[in-house]
């Protein structure tokens, strides 16, 4: 069966782009726009790996995270931050990596095999 | 590469247009002889306070001459550094209080005002609202000794946007 990846990204043109990318990866895309709406969302989705936009409007993405569990997450950021602070973003244990905006949807589709399998 | 300096002499406003790949470049540049210059507040959409101070400093940008107006490190950050060099916004999207705390700087006749960057703001703005505000912010300047770039990136879905945004300066600049 198809694994399930949640694409969180307030920009349409970005979830779309990347649910593309990995529907022909062979995966299972459920999108969400924000946060708030990957925390409605994620107990029914039960995704494999949620890759997360790092700035969106609502709740701020560090108060999102927590409320996640064991989901793993990895974010995607257009911002750039400082290699401390990016230290900082990744302490929670379900963080599993960052990737800096913009991407190569191959690469993109390698690290999500990588890290949930094909 | 343009000389940023020439280009603001006897202009209040100028919008600097960056292909993407001289962007890194072009922008340390651009702070490197504006803070030269003078007293410059730099407001940064898509880059922390802490990244951008330690990639200035690595540059030899003279930071002890830059403000920070940083719009992201609040929202990001559990806790931004505490510093007299960086001003934190709520978010990049908390226009209003963007505006209230650049008229700030503005009054405090800092010499320039770099805005990073209008694409940036169309990430979390509509088009009428970037134009609307860059419009605005434009106006700030006249009659007053603070002379503002605004850097845009030369992007084609952006073209449009830069069109409009160029005539509410007094010049534009290709990096």
């Amino acid at each position: 069966m198809a694994k399930t990846i949640m694409v969180v990204d307030d920009t349409p043109d970005v979830r779309n782009t990347v649910k593309a990318a990995l529907e022909s990866g062979g995966y299972k895309v459920v999108t969400a726009v924000n946060g708030d709406d990957c925390l409605k969302k994620v107990n029914v989705a039960k995704p494999a790996l949620i890759l997360m936009d790092i700035m969106m409007p609502g709740t701020p993405v560090r108060d999102i995270v927590p409320k996640l569990g064991k989901f793993k997450v990895v974010y995607l950021s257009v911002v750039r931050t400082s290699e401390a602070e990016k230290e900082d973003l990744m302490k929670s244990k379900n963080i599993k990596g960052f990737i800096q905006k913009p991407f190569d949807v191959q690469d993109l589709l390698k690290k999500v095999q990588k890290l949930v399998g094909k | 590469m343009a000389d940023i300096v020439k280009e603001l002499s006897g202009k209040q406003t100028v919008l600097l247009v960056i292909p993407s790949k001289k962007y890194d470049v072009v922008l340390k540049q651009t702070a490197k002889k504006l803070a030269a210059k003078g007293s410059v507040a730099y407001v940064t959409l898509n880059k922390t306070f802490e990244a951008l101070n330690t990639e200035f400093k690595k540059a030899k940008v003279n930071v002890d001459n830059i403000v920070f107006i940083d719009a992201i490190s609040k929202t990001l950050l559990s806790k931004p550094p505490q510093t007299d060099h960086a001003y934190y916004l709520n978010s990049p999207g908390a226009l209003t209080e963007m505006s209230l705390v650049i008229s700030k700087f503005v009054k405090h006749e800092f010499d320039f005002i770099i805005f990073d960057s209008i694409t940036n703001l169309m990430t979390y703005q509509k088009a009428p609202v970037v134009h609307k505000f860059v419009s605005s912010l434009a106006r700030k300047a006249e009659g007053k000794k603070t002379k503002f770039v605004f850097l845009a990136l030369d992007l084609p879905d952006h073209k449009s946007m830069v069109q409009q945004c160029s005539t509410y300066v007094n010049g534009t600049v290709n990096a």
